[in-house]
């Protein structure tokens, strides 16, 4: 299997990076070779909740577009859950999505994205809609970080890429909003929105937000949902950088992105053991790690599939 | 990912086609006010047949139903949570009544 993110001259190095790479790469090196560079994955578990933070989104989406075709509220809202019900049915074995999470699933997912609409039918973080007529929802974008780290290049010469993908570009008094769908089970306070800070995603988010629209954005905003097995709570909140803060979070992604290079070059990432987690939060690949070396391919082989991850793919 | 991303790809992308899909004979014809439960069964029964064929257009009131049931149900479940009392103010669960006064002699 191809991935285009990665380097035409140096196989194993990646040169278009986005959140979800960077965050393996940072949480532990070998982690990030397991998954990125290799491209293994846990076989026959569906993530529960990011199932319901994609179908979440796309209804969204699926709603904005309704609305700048001239859909009336009510009739957007009924359209989106018919989309849902169709989309939340397994169609290989004749059921409904079922979830080993309690607080997502199909009812929550439909019960929050009505009530989400509902909240903010007159949303004044409203949604930029672009030249050809299109709401700006699920905006792709990705952009040659030689064009905020002066010189930045890979040792091939060939450019290093951020990419990722906005949920949104609102506007709200002239000034443009990256809002950012979160959902949780837990409470909506203080602590939980401090995860947001520092946070790899959101720093770039920032950043991108200064360099690919057509002027900088004054923030994201996050919308946070407490989803309940009865109930969901909303809040939302804009999380804040100062340039200081971009500028920290730049000169780290480049020396992380440096010490890529040299794994690249030895073909060795080394595993970060304080990394490895505890319970639920245990790394998927401790198996493999906690293995002889000389067992860990054949683990790999019969515990886990390929799949590809290229941050340049669009949506 | 998992068997159900194998069922959700079979899902034609274009709303448009989806939308011809749902049910001319189904059992969602004949809906009496019904709990979210209750509606959701009925989708389900239709889709189990196999029946995908005009859902909106046939179905307008059972998704009316079932866009009005979360709501109600989302609306009393913020009041009754807004009636719970807060955290701390729950009273004692002793079932003689304290003297205060016997309490601070002793």
């Amino acid at each position: 299997m191809t991935n285009t993110a990665f380097s035409q001259e140096l196989p194993k190095l990646q040169l278009a990076w986005d959140s979800v790479s960077y965050n393996a790469l940072d949480k532990c090196p070998r982690y990030y070779q397991l998954s990125i560079v290799l491209g293994y994955g846990l076989s026959g578990n569906t993530n529960d909740h990011l199932l319901f933070g994609r179908l979440w989104h796309s209804a969204c989406e699926t709603y904005d577009h309704q609305r700048v075709q001239g859909v009336d509220h009510e009739s957007a809202v009924r359209h989106v859950v018919y989309c849902l019900l169709i989309n939340t049915w397994d169609f290989v074995h004749n059921r409904p999505w079922v979830s080993a999470e309690p607080t997502k699933t199909r009812e929550t997912l439909i019960r929050t994205t009505i009530l989400y609409l509902d909240n903010f039918e007159n949303d004044p973080l409203a949604t930029v809609i672009k030249a050809d007529g299109q709401p700006a929802v699920e905006v792709s974008f990705n952009f040659d970080l030689g064009e905020v780290i002066n010189g930045f290049r890979s040792p091939t010469g060939e450019s290093y890429l951020w990419c990722g993908h906005f949920d949104k570009v609102a506007e709200w008094n002239g000034e443009y909003w990256i809002p950012d769908k979160k959902s949780t089970k837990f409470e909506l306070n203080e602590e939980y929105f401090s995860q947001f800070s520092p946070d790899n995603q959101m720093s770039g988010y920032h950043l991108a937000g200064q360099v690919v629209l057509h002027k900088p954005i004054a923030g994201i905003m996050i919308d946070a949902a407490q989803i309940l097995v009865n109930g969901t709570r909303f809040r939302r909140r804009p999380v804040p950088r100062e340039p200081e803060h971009l500028a920290e979070w730049l000169t780290d992604l480049r020396m992380k992105l440096r010490e890529n290079e040299e794994y690249v070059r030895q073909d060795y990432w080394p595993m970060r053991a304080k990394s490895c987690g505890f319970g639920r939060m245990r790394c998927s690949f401790c198996p493999v790690c906690a293995a002889e070396p000389v067992a860990r391919q054949e683990i790999l082989d019969n515990f886990y599939v390929h799949r590809v991850w290229d941050p340049l793919e669009t949506r | 990912m998992s068997d159900l991303k194998a069922g959700l790809q079979q899902i034609p992308k274009d709303e448009n086609a989806l939308a011809d899909e749902l049910i001319a004979n189904s059992p969602l014809r004949e809906i009496d006010p019904a709990s979210i439960d209750e509606l959701l069964d009925r989708v389900n029964d239709a889709l189990i047949a196999g029946v995908p064929s005009r859902l909106r257009e046939n179905n307008d009131e059972l998704l009316d139903k079932l866009v009005d049931g979360f709501r109600r149900e989302a609306a009393q479940w913020a009041v009754a949570e807004r009636e719970k009392k807060p955290r701390g103010t729950r009273t004692a669960r002793t079932k003689e009544p304290v003297d205060l006064n016997q309490a601070i002699d002793l």
